[in-house]
């Protein structure tokens, strides 16, 4: 059975490991299509913008391919929890920030939708949620904040931004969870306890280390090849500052 | 090597050649009866029809389809364990199992165990059906349905192009971890941080020079923002679609009896 056996960076991804995607047939279906509903005019509004810049420059399709194809592998690196086991990164932060939050909720749809069909991660009938917690609540909680926290320089903003982004996807889909099974007696509350409570374990060690990741990964573009964060207007094109890598440099 | 073992024999199954249109027709009604049913009496015998189809008609091992099959196990295991335990009433009424945790008792119920075993079982079959999808049908083929279906063009395209370069990206990605790897890159935490961060935004800048470079080549052929492929439809026949009707139908009786009849 050589066929298997997952190759080299894969091989956590075949493994169970307890990512946030709801699987396949868990949520039942008027809440799977609520979903639906609540995540398709967020990738609408995606395409409209990725249409016009398409118009503007025809290059910006295969950059935006590219981009896709980049979040997915992302999401199949592994990175080391601070609780010294393995997880992956969600890329959301990263993405949002590189790729703008519209962008990001098509090409993470399109992620979302590879990883349920190439990698039996997630679902199609509960593609709607997963979308509206990891490609929009997710990169628009990561743009939103990467932004208003600019003042406090370029590391502490990627920092937060990625790892505030990470919870609001966790928190995002406990919700979910919780809204679609209250339990008995407590309720939605006590449901959402519970699925907060039993995800945190791998949440929120995985959120800390993808805010690291993230910081470092930024430093690095911006130690080797700034103009592309100047390009994507991550920072400004004013080259007399230098990026703030000491921040990384105490975080790792 | 195809680094995804289902996209593999996606190409290299006995129902390649099946219209898409037929295979995403029994996947999606298979998963619809038993979502909307939601009883196990319903799910099990949908589960055995996918592995059914799955191992007798496209040829695939049983055994690479049980390992499939577990692939998304991690997320329903725990999801079904917190669906089982649940918070108790003051003095049990039907729980199985009670334990007190501070100033609260927790346990399991027969309810909540019958909404966990309800979960799993759909949870299952759904799993099942869209591995039949997956496991039979390309993703090109997949994409140039959703075409003819007018999901938006603009969509459809960059669907193939992520497809496309998904792989290119993840030879470059090992190379580099292969590299990264032979040089100690891994040996720490603080190191393997670091790696990840090193190929990550690498990996970037890769994707980067090569999208540009793609875009110099196809400019140099006449690329105006479109990129048109010849893609072979088979014929739709009517002997899979009065199977699917039929199997489809069973299960929906199935699931209409089980549903009035007060089963389960």
């Amino acid at each position: 059975m050589t066929a298997l056996a997952a190759v080299g960076l894969l091989a956590g991804a075949a493994r169970p490991a307890l990512a946030m995607h709801i699987a396949e047939g868990f949520l039942p279906p008027l809440w799977a299509a609520l979903w639906f509903v609540m995540a398709i005019p967020f990738v609408a509004l995606g395409l409209r913008s990725i249409a016009r810049q398409v118009q503007a420059s025809p290059q910006s399709k295969l950059t935006l391919g590219m981009s896709g194809a980049f979040a997915f592998v992302l999401s199949a690196l592994k990175i080391p929890s601070v609780t010294g086991s393995c997880s992956h990164p969600t890329g959301v932060a990263l993405g949002a920030i590189l790729f703008g939050p519209t962008a990001m909720a098509v090409l993470g749809t399109i992620v979302l939708l590879f990883q349920a069909i190439l990698l039996a991660h997630g679902g199609l009938t509960t593609l709607g949620a997963n979308v509206f917690s990891m490609a929009v609540v997710g990169p628009f909680v990561a743009y939103g904040l990467f932004r208003a926290l600019r003042g406090l320089g370029l590391g502490w903003s990627v920092f937060l931004a990625a790892t505030l982004a990470d919870l609001a996807t966790y928190v995002t889909t406990a919700v979910q969870l919780a809204l679609a099974f209250p339990a008995p007696d407590g309720g939605i509350l006590e449901s959402l306890v519970k699925f907060l409570g039993i995800f945190a374990i791998t949440q929120v060690p995985l959120a800390i280390s993808e805010g690291i990741l993230t910081v470092i990964v930024f430093n690095l573009l911006g130690q080797y090849n700034r103009e592309v964060l100047e390009e994507q207007g991550v920072v400004a094109s004013a080259a007399g500052r230098a990026v703030p890598a000491s921040v990384a440099r105490t975080a790792v | 090597m195809n680094p995804f073992p289902i996209d593999a024999y996606a190409y290299a199954n006995r129902l390649r050649w099946v219209h898409p249109a037929e295979k995403i027709l029994f996947a999606l009604v298979t998963v619809a009866i038993c979502l909307v049913s939601g009883s196990p009496a319903v799910c099990l015998p949908a589960l055995a029809l996918s592995t059914l189809v799955v191992t007798r008609l496209a040829g695939i091992p049983p055994r690479a389809f049980w390992h499939f099959l577990r692939l998304p196990f991690g997320f329903i295991v725990v999801g079904v364990l917190t669906l089982a335990i649940v918070g108790l009433p003051a003095e049990g009424a039907g729980e199985i199992v009670g334990l007190p945790v501070g100033r609260w008792r927790i346990g399991v119920t027969a309810e909540s165990l019958a909404q966990a075993g309800r979960v799993l079982s759909v949870s299952l079959a759904s799993v099942g059906a869209t591995l039949f999808l997956a496991l039979t049908t390309p993703m090109v083929d997949i994409a140039d349905q959703l075409r003819r279906w007018h999901v938006p063009a603009l969509f459809v395209e960059l669907m193939l192009l992520v497809y496309r370069f998904i792989f290119v990206l993840l030879e470059t990605a090992q190379a580099m971890h292969l590299a990264q790897e032979s040089r100690l890159g891994y040996t720490t935490w603080r190191r393997r941080l670091r790696s990840v961060g090193l190929l990550a935004s690498n990996l970037y800048l890769r994707a980067n020079a090569r999208a540009t470079a793609l875009f110099t080549a196809l400019s140099a052929r006449g690329y105006t923002g479109e990129l048109r492929v010849l893609q072979t439809q088979p014929a739709w026949s009517r002997r899979h679609l009065a199977s699917i009707a039929l199997a489809d139908g069973l299960l929906l009786l199935l699931a209409l009896t089980v549903h009035f009849g007060g089963a389960p």
